[in-house]
């Protein structure tokens, strides 16, 4: 949980389950939905996240931690003395860390960063869907996905067949 | 008690289109297996509002092969992804193309049936094939174009929306130029308009080179002896105008002089 910091202003997330968090606002502004609510003076207190639960709210406050620009009024001078692209790199591997969770933590990360509207969160938490679609067989795409297959097999089939380029 | 938050994604339609718009579009197939894994899948891929927001995701849509003819007794498609076109149902004719724009091939073949050439306005995206007669027109050299034929429209996945065809012909001996265009929306070609090009030499033929779309007029490079110069057909107007000579042909960058020349054009009209 964040600590507050002269000369930074807090703001407070609270969850469903009865959690709060207190971040920093820039960090909290990672999140353009919360952005828009304190640029129109709609959070005064404490903002309440919808549908969030405490365990992946933790996560979302954790990357956006992470993500945060360390440039400008709010942050340290770290970018003043690593190169972007060093940083660029320490980001990615981090993220490649962040995102190793079981399906269930993946999907609700993929709900979360689509209210909260966090585009790189979005970013990374779909690309393994992605990754899915782009690697694997259709049978294998439907169970990752576990969507219910309501195609009728000869419709199945006419749609390989006037499309062999995509399913060879 | 907190509720339920563990969800499948199958069951969280509201996250797919999310997710599904960052297919990166360079990989045509992953679209098409994506929208075979259910039919709710299939029916937001081919919403018209997923394919106009997918194409504000991406920006700049990829290209997905070229036709040649280099060493080619035939026109072939040479893909540069995944995807591969259903080929024109011209099997038992050889095509030539005509010229390419806004997702459009415009074809043409000698049609042994008939016993003339016809036309064929091909969506290579959704294989769909527009077969029209060239219009009546006299003349010794002639040039063809094809367009999309919406207002407003940036293009990227107009195809199966209304084309416009502009055929153009230079006749030397009657020294006119005449122009005709097919509407799609109506599926007839309009009436013909002429231009007195006044020439004195004769051996002017349309350039080995596509025309240029800029604002609503088609330019055609022609070429007169050694002078090069480009034939006008006004959209909006549908009307003709002819610019010679404009420059000694250059063999080394003909193109890119007639391309610098029309984008210049723009900003200080003739």
């Amino acid at each position: 949980m964040a600590t507050r910091e002269a000369g930074k202003k807090m703001i407070m997330l609270k969850s469903p389950d009865g959690m709060e968090f207190e971040v920093e606002e820039a960090v909290a502004m990672e999140s353009q939905t919360i952005r828009k609510m304190i640029e129109d003076d709609c959070a005064d207190t404490a903002i309440l996240i919808p549908n969030i639960n405490s365990k992946i709210l933790s996560r979302v406050i954790e990357y956006c931690n992470k993500h945060v620009p360390t440039t400008g009024a709010t942050g340290a001078a770290a970018s003043d003395t690593v190169a972007p692209a060093a940083l660029a790199e320490d980001l990615k591997i981090w993220d490649a860390e962040f995102i190793k969770v079981n399906r269930a933590t993946r999907f609700d990360l993929i709900q979360a960063a689509s209210y909260l509207n966090i585009k790189g969160l979005l970013d990374l938490t779909s690309q393994t869907t992605i990754d899915t679609i782009s690697d694997n067989s259709l049978e294998e795409i439907r169970s990752f996905l576990s969507t219910k297959n309501d195609y009728l097999p000869e419709e199945e089939q006419t749609i390989r067949r006037e499309n062999q380029w995509a399913f060879q | 008690m907190p509720p339920k938050l563990v969800r499948e994604l199958g069951e969280m339609e509201e996250l797919v289109e999310e997710i599904l718009i960052r297919l990166p579009p360079d990989e045509p197939g992953n679209l098409l297996r994506a929208s075979l894994a259910c039919k709710p899948w299939r029916r937001l891929l081919s919403s018209r509002g997923f394919r106009r927001r997918y194409r504000d995701f991406h920006r700049t849509p990829p290209m997905l092969g070229f036709l040649h003819t280099w060493l080619c007794p035939y026109t072939e498609f040479v893909p540069t992804t995944d995807f591969l076109p259903r080929e024109p149902d011209l099997l038992q004719s050889r095509y030539s193309v005509e010229d390419c724009r806004h997702g459009r091939v415009l074809l043409r073949y000698f049609d042994t049936d008939e016993n003339m050439p016809l036309l064929v306005i091909w969506e290579p995206v959704t294989g769909s094939q527009t077969v029209l007669r060239r219009p009546e027109m006299s003349g010794t050299s002639s040039s063809t174009s094809v367009l999309c034929a919406a207002d407003g429209c940036r293009h990227g996945d107009c195809h199966s929306g209304p084309s416009l065809v502009v055929f153009v012909s230079l006749d030397e001996e009657a020294r006119v130029a005449t122009a005709s265009m097919y509407s799609s929306e109506t599926g007839n070609w309009s009436s013909p308009v002429s231009l007195d090009v006044g020439f004195v030499e004769i051996e002017i033929s349309f350039a080995m080179m596509p025309s240029v779309l800029v604002g609503d007029a088609l330019y055609f490079p022609i070429s007169r002896n050694y002078i090069n110069g480009i034939l006008k057909y006004d959209l909006a107007q549908t009307c003709l105008d002819i610019h010679l000579p404009l420059f000694q042909r250059s063999w080394s960058a003909p193109s890119r002089a007639l391309t610098l020349f029309l984008q210049s054009r723009i900003l200080a009209p003739i």
